[in-house]
């Protein structure tokens, strides 16, 4: 077992680096870094000469990585061209404002999912099942940005209006309201509710099928028979037993959603201007810069290779019946 | 990094300042008129519809985005206490012609062109949405109707009216085949690479409309769109569209040479810098920026001006489109003062928030 | 490693859904029924019961024939103008209304059925042979060949579905000329056959040990022949279903793709670039919003009903959901 974790994780360190490679070179040669110098007219050429040479431009191409990754594993990230803003803070602070809405998305998708996937399990076939697949179908199948659009106008303009109220219930825009100062978690939750929404619409449609799938095969399993044959209670056979490992695989997928969140929520932030990191990324693409968007691409790849690192492991951990050799 | 300027020459303080907001408060030290509100707080907004329904929804008092396709005017209308407001602003918005790149390295197609563009319908269509006065706009690169007199006696672009017919004859007699649609020379089609900036609808708009009207002139147009960062930092310096909508600044006393002049097209061999991005070298009006630029006595510099203004038109350097609206609107119901005066200005709908103030 | 990466599930439906074993079904009968029945016919039998997914099947095919015989039905063109009547309501002359120039919605989200539908099959289609081909060499071979492409696949699985999307939507907008339709078509494939790959690895793994599979590989049959004609017939009942939901899913990513402003270019019209059009004028002309919305809706979820559906008939080992 560790000898396995420890071959995995050594594992994790070239896949990170063919990683860092590849985001390299294609960002490299599909965007332009001295864009952000040209978009000025009126940038002199000595000007463009001092930038190339100050970002190691007039170099060999391998030398650049080099120099590029050097500075970005010592947090060395540098400035975006357009506006001068040091881009590391700005990107850590954009990924703990995309943990909390990931996060939070995924801890009331996984308690709503796990609900109904159990519910739907111990009750096959009843109209409960029946009603959850068809609207689990429905989740699936609901494009999010239409969806982000429709939840904005109904809050934002029609149930304010409709209610008299002077700010809406739930916010359709940004993180905390103009001009307040501090943590307030009341306005800071009613900001999360609507992007929260339409995350979750299509996780808990995911969940709750994968767990009623997972619950019906350890409700058909021998053990379990094993344990009602003991005489054991019913509802200590259904937590214990059954939800106990129905719950395996559903952990590590948790687990690599999660680590997909770094990068994921590109539109749901994009719509409601939540300044996470998905939005960093439409900003950074829009504007075309390349000193925002290549270390923002690293964060977002090395956060999904850590996290399905972790899954791999977790799965080794949890599921006594694996083992490696 | 420095998140706040404690001391100000103005009626504001800069209290604090992140990507997410900036929060002003007042200076009460100013030597004039001291601020009416205690603190307002700037947030930006990138996303245009999201902007609108902030203000609906009273999360923001005050908006001052950039005019879309759509009329802010009627977006803000059936909500009570919220009023919207479009004027002239101080951008030129233009069609841009690479000189050097095919067919618009011809004249002749260049001359077809500037009868095939219907910019009276682009007027009516989308800009007056925004600024019931538009008009099209037939000054010299880059001049406006309604500041100083660079704009006052002669309007250069004022002959290209829409004309598909005459754009044909032109095509015609330049050995172009106009029996079918698009016009074709030696069985080749007549195609123009049209570009802009992806996300402005307002943009988008007027392209497939421009594209439809084109067809009748016997002209196609391809769409090839770019992300603003794209269009501005890549293609543009590197000379690589065909023809391009977007806008350019103007200044109350202009001088143009670093945006016209022969030594300013970007090449390789300057690093591509040099604002010439049209590849205009019209040597003698390269000479007269230069004697622009050493001028100082105004009869003259107009004098200069005009000249070159004709060459640009002679030349079918590009094709003026509007002035660039500027439109705010604002919760009339909370905010009272002059909210509305700094509107038409380069200095933006906020400059004069310090008369603002809250109405009880 | 599963296969749901992506949180904001634009391509949630493309990965196998999680599947129960069907416990419950008594083998027996379908030994018997074996006797009298063809695998088709009992594919046929099966998939007939399944009431949403002929529903669906109808529907789909009703809106294929609308978006490709539009030119026949609609007086109108997709880009034809019409200044004098903009942002009409729906009505008799315009069905769904008319959008900010004048041009017809019903002739417009009827277009860009054909588009979105056209980009959702040609993608489920080339990720299919795209998987099929990686994960037949990986499962049929085995050894080292099939841990570095099973790595490989790991390798895209793992990427930031969108970003790399967005990405890839500039990278080849830059160094490979062509219409945007062919680049987003191009782009989606990419980032799709990574599930197939899987499936049909698995069933080659399974079908390799098999009796029929030695005995041609005996009789002296080449490597293609028993992989073409042996089996791959076997995987396709998998890769079918699983295409299907490819389906699904490109649906839904093209749709979000043109409605960043990076997939297919206007004037051709998308569902999603119609949606993006739209949001100004939510209040307007609500119908803009709301038309291509529940067409893609429409449209998704009748596929996935049909993907669902064909499990059942296809796949009988695994199924999804309680439909009998």
């Amino acid at each position: 077992m560790y000898r396995y974790i420890i071959r995995r994780l050594i594992f994790a360190i070239p896949i990170l680096l063919i990683s860092s490679v590849l985001v390299f070179a294609v960002v490299r040669s599909t965007f332009d870094p001295l864009g952000g110098a040209a978009i000025n007219p009126r940038v002199s050429k000595a000007d463009i000469i001092r930038v190339k040479h100050e970002l190691g431009l007039d170099k060999s191409p391998v030398q650049q990585y080099w120099t590029w990754l050097t500075k970005f594993l010592r947090g060395n990230w540098g400035s975006s061209l357009l506006s001068d803003r040091p881009v590391y803070p700005d990107i850590q602070s954009a990924l703990v404002n995309t943990i909390v809405l990931g996060g939070i998305a995924t801890a009331f998708s996984l308690l709503v999912g796990v609900g109904i996937g159990v519910y739907s399990a111990l009750r096959q076939y009843s109209w409960f099942d029946h009603f959850s697949t068809s609207v689990a179908f429905l989740g699936l199948s609901m494009p999010n940005f239409w969806f982000a659009l429709l939840l904005q106008i109904f809050f934002g303009v029609y149930l304010t209006k409709w209610l008299h109220l002077t700010s809406p219930i739930f916010y359709t825009a940004g993180l905390s309201q103009p001009g307040s100062s501090g943590f307030n978690l009341i306005d800071r939750a009613r900001h999360l509710v609507l992007p929260m929404l339409v995350l979750s619409v299509q996780i808990i449609a995911v969940y709750s099928r994968y767990m009623r799938a997972s619950m019906l095969e350890v409700l058909h399993s021998d053990y379990l028979r094993t344990a009602r044959a003991k005489g054991l209670k019913e509802s200590r056979v259904i937590v214990r037993h059954a939800m106990r490992n129905a719950l395996i695989p559903l952990t590590t997928q948790v687990a690599i959603d999660v680590g997909a969140i770094a990068g994921g929520l590109i539109i749901t932030e994009a719509i409601f201007e939540y300044p996470g990191m998905g939005r960093y990324f439409v900003d950074a693409l829009f504007r075309g810069d390349y000193q925002q968007i290549l270390p923002w691409m690293m964060v977002a790849v090395f956060f999904v290779i850590i996290f399905n690192l972790a899954a791999d492991i977790l799965y080794a951990v949890l599921d006594p019946r694996i083992r490696y050799a | 990094m420095k998140t706040s300027i404690p001391f100000s020459g103005g009626p504001w303080v800069l209290k604090s300042w992140s990507k997410d907001q900036a929060v002003f408060t007042r200076n009460d030290k100013y030597f004039g008129k001291k601020a009416l509100l205690d603190q307002v707080t700037i947030v930006p907004r990138t996303d245009q519809p999201t902007e609108i329904q902030s203000l609906l929804s009273g999360e923001v008092d005050a908006i001052y985005p950039q005019p879309s396709d759509v009329s802010l005017i009627d977006q803000v209308k059936g909500t009570p206490g919220v009023t919207a407001k479009g004027t002239d602003g101080a951008y030129f918005e233009a069609l841009w012609f690479q000189l050097e790149s095919a067919p618009l390295n011809d004249p002749k197609v260049r001359e077809a062109l500037m009868y095939a563009i219907d910019r009276q319908s682009i007027i009516d269509t989308i800009i007056k949405l925004n600024n019931p006065n538009a008009a099209v706009l037939n000054c010299g690169f880059v001049s406006f109707p309604n500041i100083g007199n660079w704009c006052k006696d002669q309007q250069p672009f004022s002959q290209f009216n829409y004309d598909p017919a005459k754009a044909k004859e032109l095509l015609t007699a330049d050995g172009y085949d106009c029996s079918a649609t698009p016009c074709t020379k030696g069985g080749a089609p007549l195609t123009i690479e049209y570009s802009t900036v992806s996300t402005n609808t307002r943009r988008t708009t007027t392209q497939q409309l421009l594209q439809a009207k084109a067809k009748d002139a016997g002209i196609q147009f391809k769409i090839k769109n770019y992300e603003a960062g794209i269009l501005f930092g890549d293609i543009g310096p590197h000379g690589k569209f065909t023809m391009a909508d977007f806008a350019t600044g103007g200044s109350v006393d202009p001088s143009i040479t670093s945006s016209f002049a022969c030594e300013n097209i970007p090449t390789s061999k300057n690093e591509f810098a040099g604002g010439n991005w049209n590849h205009w070298c019209n040597q003698q009006a390269t000479d007269l920026m230069h004697q622009t630029d050493k001028e100082l006595d105004p009869a003259k510099r107009l004098q200069l001006f005009d000249q070159i203004y004709q060459a640009e038109a002679a030349d079918f350097l590009s094709l003026p489109l509007y002035v660039l609206p500027n439109v705010g609107a604002w919760r009339a119901d909370k905010i009272g003062g002059p909210v509305d005066a700094y509107i038409p200005s380069n200095l933006g709908m906020f400059y004069n928030m310090n008369e603002w103030y809250l109405l009880k | 490693m599963r296969d749901q990466d992506q949180i904001e599930r634009v391509a949630a439906a493309t990965q196998p859904l999680p599947v129960e074993t069907d416990v419950s079904a008594p083998e027996v009968p379908a030994a018997i029924h074996e006797r009298v029945l063809s695998t088709r016919q009992l594919a046929w039998r099966r998939f007939k019961r399944h009431k949403l997914a002929i529903a669906s099947l109808s529907i789909l095919i009703l809106l294929g024939l609308l978006t490709l015989f539009i030119p026949l039905i609609s007086q109108y063109n997709f880009s034809q103008l019409n200044l004098f009547r903009r942002l009409l309501g729906p009505g008799s002359a315009h069905w769904l209304g008319t959008d900010n120039l004048g041009r017809d919605e019903f002739t417009r989200v009827m277009y860009g059925g054909r588009i979105s539908l056209l980009v959702g099959l040609s993608v489920a289609i080339s990720a299919g042979v795209i998987g099929g081909i990686v994960g037949g060499i990986a499962g049929y071979y085995g050894g080292w060949l099939d841990n570095a492409l099973m790595r490989v696949t790991d390798l895209f699985l793992a990427i930031p579905f969108l970003v790399v999307l967005l990405i890839g939507a500039r990278f080849l907008d830059k160094f490979l000329p062509g219409s945007s339709l062919v680049h987003t078509i191009l782009i989606l494939s990419l980032f799709f056959w990574m599930p197939d790959a899987r499936i049909v690895r698995g069933v080659f793994l399974s079908l390799k040990e098999k009796e029929f599979v030695e005995a041609a590989r005996a009789s002296g049959a080449k490597d293609s022949r028993i992989i073409f004609y042996h089996m791959l017939p076997n995987a396709m009942g998998p890769i079918i279903v699983n295409a299907t939901l490819g389906v699904a899913a490109a649906i839904l990513t093209e749709s979000a793709l043109s409605f960043l402003g990076f997939g297919v270019q206007p004037p051709t019209p998308t569902w999603g670039n119609l949606l993006n059009d739209a949001r100004g004028f939510i209040k307007v002309a609500p119908g803009l919003t709301w038309f291509p919305g529940l067409a893609i809706l429409l449209a998704v979820l009748c596929v996935n009903f049909l993907g669902d559906g064909l499990r059942d008939a296809l796949d009988p080992h695994q199924k999804l959901g309680s439909k009998e």
